[in-house]
């Protein structure tokens, strides 16, 4: 009942009906996506990148990812340059933030979404899908690393759980691809997804 | 940098752009234990490489193979579209799926990446040879008499004379010339000048006179390493080189030499001119040595062992001769057995020899000769025959009549023992004394063989003696951690084919030795299958090299050969090889079974 609700508030409040599509729930499959920005304050954050892969049951289809540099509209900090790798030349030829988040809305539609720290990536999108469609994402989201802090409490109850990407990628067997992108974490969030789902902590 | 790691075979073989094609047609696909990927009845639709996990390919119940982290499988199923085997999850895996279309236009488009797929064995195994001649910069294997020789010939005619030749080969900075005679060719070398001062040959004689007519050749397209064979077989250093009958150069031995770094026709000379067993031995340590080198030239298997039986051959002839009276040497016969007898033995194993003795002939230095040999093959490092099949053991020093009643009991009465001893004694090869003693017995036991099938099928059922090698694998699957999982290869995959090539080989009639040689015998008279007789050819010269190089290394460190492999130490290549190896081990098995109805005989 509320849920319906919520999705009927969604309805009345969307200011472009465009992006109707957004509130067809589609549960056949998910989309795992993942950002990079040139801050890691919302406030600040301007996008450089954005990652998105489709998952469908037990496979990520890596075949129809979703991959776009994003032009800031002030430059990086040079902080965040060491973390992402993107230099302002790289980014230089990126589209616009808005055209991008466009275009990764059609993408995901109305599936559920996936990721790592997924709260923050959500709230950089936000900014924009707010102006574009006069809603923040509707999707239902599900949260690696709190998948993951569920199934350790289960296993060692009173334990300190350590939710580093890198703690997540052995204690789930997960191989670290060859490079850090947005696409490559977006992949990676994946296959974490479907290591905590055999768990039964999808 | 690409997305995802494909920096392993069969992939090495793409261009980036066509890696990067394969990456982004490529999907991850997460499957739980004992899921199955593929199974008989649902088409292949895609080639799998693991990232992360274990994967067995199952026939029925029993483990054929073990994919892990970067093992592609199945190309052959996915090059079908269907599989025999099932393909189940051991230990949960990540695994890429890539598109069959996608693979299959790359296959098209890159012939050393379609290699692996079109999987007749020899292909990939072709590819591999490819692969490590990328390595070396130049392989004896690949090299042709071509590549080698760049001496033109220099002619005379046959009424020159012995003059006009020295000018010539003053002239021409040349130390052999060729004559032409006629329609004859002759040979005339700087050697031949010694003779000629020697017997007082006036410098007017005609070229014809004292020139060389039996020449050997060899063709230009000729492997160098056969014309090498030749020379330390014939004791000679140069060949003529012949293109489409017409001789275009000289290739001496110093054109070969160039090509190694160690000198094989060297040590075959040394061993003629040695006139100690002292001698002798530091020279029977320069072979291994010699082995070693040309096998990290890329020599393969088969070509080594065939050198080295050449080259032991006379290290056994001249110890030999050296060893016992003149007279025992001339009325006997010594006899090479075993791996030794088929040139299939490339790092000095067990001693198996014998000694064939004329009818008649008796001298009280032959049991005292018979001891030392065998001693000092021991000490040459040949260690000394478990079974006792050695000139020091009487049941095999034997005179003619001896042995011959000994073939008729294992003929007649064919027990285990029996027909073990015919199996080595079919493989014997003369190498010093009396050749035509070993062919008379030959003929004798050919016509104790009659068409009784039954023989031959209790004689081709050693084959049997071990179990698929591919259970050890299944070992490994159950504990990794538990010591280190080892297989044998010969039991498990040298033996069955060279003991099935021979059966059929004694069952035809087929006179040669070598195993290789054998297939190739009876392939030319359709009595195997070629296609069968090349695969089951290829899988024992990769099975043979992977002994070797794994003798080698033990070698190195310090321990003695051994015929165990370790799978996890091997390249991802080299076990897929040895997969397919194995798996046609298993395929020629099942032929031999049908061959020779081994289901039918208790």
């Amino acid at each position: 009942m509320i849920p319906a609700m919520k999705r009927q508030l969604a309805r009345w409040r969307l200011k472009n009906p465009a992006f109707a599509y957004l509130l067809e729930h589609d549960d056949s499959e998910l989309v795992s996506v993942d950002c990079e920005t040139t801050s890691l304050n919302v406030k600040e954050a301007e996008l450089l990148s954005i990652g998105a892969v489709k998952i469908r049951g037990q496979r990520i289809l890596s075949s129809e990812s979703f991959y776009v540099l994003v032009k800031p509209e002030r430059r990086p900090e040079a902080d965040s340059v060491k973390i992402h790798g993107l230099r302002p030349r790289d980014v230089s030829d990126g589209l616009s933030p808005q055209e991008a988040v466009a275009q990764l809305l059609a993408f995901i539609g109305g599936r559920p979404l996936v990721g790592y720290y997924l709260e923050y990536d959500v709230a950089v999108l936000n900014k924009y899908v707010r102006e574009l469609a006069g809603i923040g994402l509707p999707n239902r989201q599900i949260e690696i690393s709190g998948r993951f802090y569920d199934y350790k409490l289960r296993q060692q109850p009173d334990s300190n759980v350590d939710l580093r990407m890198a703690t997540l990628n052995e204690e789930l067997g997960i191989p670290a691809l060859p490079r850090h992108d947005a696409l490559n974490d977006a992949i990676t969030a994946g296959m974490m997804y479907l290591a905590l789902k055999k768990r039964g902590f999808g | 940098m690409s997305r995802f790691d494909f920096s392993h075979p069969p992939f090495t073989h793409l261009s980036n752009a066509e890696q990067q094609t394969l990456e982004n047609a490529a999907d991850i696909v997460f499957f739980d234990e004992d899921e199955v990927i593929l199974s008989p009845g649902t088409p292949v639709d895609a080639l799998y490489v693991v990232i992360k996990g274990v994967v067995r390919e199952m026939a029925d119940d029993e483990v054929i193979a073990v994919y892990r982290q970067r093992d592609t499988f199945d190309a052959r199923s996915m090059v079908a579209g269907h599989t025999s085997t099932r393909f189940v999850v051991h230990e949960e895996a990540l695994v890429f799926a890539l598109p069959r279309d996608t693979v299959l236009a790359l296959t098209d488009s890159n012939p050393g990446f379609g290699a692996f797929f079109f999987a007749s064995i020899s292909q990939k195994f072709g590819a591999m040879a490819r692969e490590s001649g990328n390595r070396e910069l130049q392989t004896l294997l690949t090299a042709t008499v071509r590549d080698a020789c760049s001496r033109l010939p220099v002619f005379a005619e046959g009424r020159d004379t012995i003059l006009d030749a020295a000018r010539l080969m003053k002239q021409r900075k040349s130390k052999s010339i060729l004559v032409r005679h006629g329609e004859r060719l002759g040979m005339f070398t700087t050697t031949d000048f010694r003779d000629i001062i020697l017997a007082d040959t006036p410098s007017s004689t005609p070229l014809h006179q004292v020139c060389h007519f039996d020449l050997i050749t060899v063709d230009s397209d000729d492997f160098l390493f056969n014309a090498l064979l030749t020379m330390t077989q014939r004791n000679i250093r140069r060949l003529v080189v012949m293109e489409r009958g017409e001789p275009v150069g000289i290739l001496a031995q110093v054109d070969i030499l160039s090509y190694f770094s160690n000198h094989s026709h060297l040590i075959a000379q040394r061993l003629d001119r040695a006139e100690s067993l002292d001698e002798l031995a530091a020279i029977a340590e320069q072979i291994t040595r010699l082995v070693s080198i040309l096998s990290s030239h890329g020599v393969k298997a088969p070509q080594l062992g065939r050198l080295v039986q050449a080259l032991n051959a006379r290290l056994f002839e001249r110890a030999w001769q050296l060893i016992a009276p003149a007279e025992l040497v001339a009325n006997s016969c010594l006899l090479v057995m075993g791996s030794e007898g088929r040139g299939e033995q490339i790092l000095k194993t067990d001693q198996d020899n014998a000694l064939l003795i004329r009818d008649g002939f008796e001298h009280p230095a032959i049991q005292g000769a018979c001891q030392t040999f065998s001693d000092t093959l021991t000490r040459f490092g040949y260690p000394p025959c478990p079974g006792g099949i050695m000139v020091r053991n009487p049941q095999w020093r034997q005179h003619e009549q001896g042995m011959r009643d000994q073939l008729y009991r294992w003929v007649m009465a064919p027990d285990g023992d029996a027909l073990m001893n015919l199996a080595i004694f079919i493989d014997a090869e003369a190498v010093a004394g009396d050749h035509s003693l070993l062919t008379q017995c030959r003929q004798y036991l050919d016509s104790l063989l009659s068409d009784d099938e039954s023989f031959y099928a209790r004689f081709a059922r050693a084959i049997e003696q071990f179990d698929t090698p591919l259970g050890f694998f299944a070992q490994l699957l159950t504990k990794e951690k538990n010591g280190a999982a080892t297989l044998d290869i010969k039991k498990g995959g040298i033996f069955p084919i060279v003991h099935g090539i021979r059966a059929l080989a004694l069952r035809h009639g087929i006179p040669a030795c070598n195993t290789f040689e054998r297939l190739q015998l009876l392939a030319e008279r359709g009595l195997l299958e070629r296609e069968l007789a090349n695969d089951v050819g290829e899988a024992l010269s990769f099975l043979l090299g992977l002994r070797l190089s794994q003798g080698l290394a033990e070698l190195a460190d310090g321990r003695s050969a051994s015929n165990l492999i370790r799978p996890e130490q091997l390249s991802t290549l080299e076990r897929d090889l040895l997969k397919d190896a194995l798996a046609l081990v298993k395929r020629f098995k099942g032929h031999l079974r049908h061959v020779f109805r081994l289901g039918a005989i208790a």
